[in-house]
């Protein structure tokens, strides 16, 4: 509860600490619709974005290293840059939208941190979560296959290092936010 | 705050540079325009050859000029894409001629975006006014002299899983549909030759309905013939041909 009921201004009867140390904030110290909107789009964009991003960078691995076994036609080669402009238009759609409400976000996080109960924002991380590591391990499992049936090649590894970075700098930063969170519980 | 600003940054400059290579491989917007424009050329020039072996076949000369394929030979009236203007045609031997027109790009630079459907060998052309040299293709060239066909406005012979009886050096024609299923002749090879159509695949069945290849095959075997008319087209010839080093 608050520290001194006194100065805090009667609409505001759920504040913590922090907010009422900082009501010169720009925003209110409450938790609305309107961030749960901000979360939901911002996920969707980082999954179109860090998708297509990912799309794309097999497509450059193909083009300098391509697959050895001959006859075995990816989907980049078969449609050439019809599917690489396709995932152009992705990643320059989706980015700024990522950038714009990740940043708003984040900043919004620091002062009012009463968006970290936000139960909106605690599904969609979880989900990401979890999407992630079943995109990783998927990955690793069928690496480990692929190298038990000795069919290994260097587009291979190039590409899974592709899918790892991206979801396991996804999961991880989203693990230190849920650490993050838990402070604030 | 700050650290976030330096990683939206540094997301920034990789996803610029990812675009920016992403464009290299896929081609900018404005030369994909221009690849657009090369295979809509190289692909009329492809539609012009298939009218001009089909005139050859008939009246065994190459036609004077592109006008003189008229609406039984060629459906459309080809003009460049970019300029409008008609493409040039020039006779240069009996057999041969040359088509011309304003390339936006070098057939090789072609390759870097959408993939031509055409062969690129035969169709090597450089930017800017050039000329593409064509020869009647040998089965046209090789095929006996035939009499004309009928008109194509003539009600449709074939319907489409009718069965003809095609004895060579004749020609069958059919309107409209899909399959052509012709009976084989005693002593008879399957060279073919089909302008205007774009042939999905051939199969000879023989008289226990076993696929068997184009070279196996005997009199009374079957041949079907899975074809699509391409757009504008309204008629095919199948021409089955002597072998005269039987």
């Amino acid at each position: 509860m608050a520290e001194n009921p006194t100065t805090t201004t009667p609409n505001l009867p759920v504040s913590s600490p922090e907010s009422t140390k900082n009501p010169s904030g720009s925003t209110r110290p409450s938790t609305t619709m309107w961030d749960a909107f901000e979360h939901i789009l911002m996920f969707i964009s980082l999954y179109i974005l860090a998708t297509s991003l990912a799309l794309i960078l097999y497509t450059f691995v193909d083009k300098w290293v391509p697959a050895v076994r001959t006859g075995d036609y990816s989907y980049s080669s078969l449609f050439g840059g019809t599917l690489t402009r396709g995932y152009l238009a992705a990643i320059i759609v989706s980015y700024p939208f990522f950038a714009f409400l990740f940043l708003r976000i984040t900043k919004r996080t620091k002062t009012n941190p009463l968006i970290k109960n936000l139960k909106a924002r605690k599904s969609l991380i979880y989900f990401t979560l979890v999407v992630t590591f079943l995109i990783s391990i998927g990955n690793v499992i069928s690496a480990v296959y692929s190298f038990l049936n000795g069919n290994i090649s260097l587009n291979f590894v190039l590409k899974l290092l592709v899918t790892l970075s991206i979801s396991l700098l996804i999961f991880f930063y989203y693990v230190s936010q849920v650490k993050d969170d838990r402070k604030y519980v | 705050m700050y650290k976030y600003y330096i990683f939206v940054g540094v997301l920034t400059v990789f996803v610029i540079s990812v675009v920016v290579f992403g464009f290299v491989i896929a081609g900018t917007p404005f030369s994909t325009r221009n690849t657009g424009f090369d295979n809509q050329r190289v692909s009329d020039f492809n539609n012009l050859r298939y009218s001009i072996e089909a005139y050859y076949q008939d009246n065994r000369k190459l036609p004077e000029s592109l006008g003189s394929l008229t609406n039984e030979y060629s459906n459309a009236i080809y003009n460049d894409p970019q300029s409008g203007k008609p493409y040039e045609y020039k006779i240069l031997t009996n057999t041969s001629y040359s088509l011309c027109t304003t390339f936006s790009l070098d057939s090789e630079d072609l390759e870097k975006g959408t993939p031509s459907y055409y062969p690129k060998q035969e169709n090597k052309h450089k930017k800017g006014y050039d000329c593409i040299t064509y020869k009647i293709s040998s089965p046209v060239l090789n095929s006996p002299t035939s009499t004309k066909l009928p008109s194509p406005t003539t009600a449709p012979a074939n319907l489409p899983g009718t069965t003809v009886t095609a004895s060579f050096d004749r020609k069958e024609s059919v309107d409209g549909g899909q399959y052509l299923y012709a009976t084989l002749q005693s002593g008879d090879t399957a060279s073919y030759y089909i302008p205007n159509v774009e042939i999905e695949n051939i199969i000879i069945i023989n008289k226990n309905g076993v696929k068997i290849f184009l070279d196996q095959f005997e009199s009374g075997d079957q041949i079907i013939i899975k074809y699509n008319l391409r757009a504008g087209d309204s008629r095919m010839y199948v021409n089955f041909l002597q072998n005269t080093s039987r």
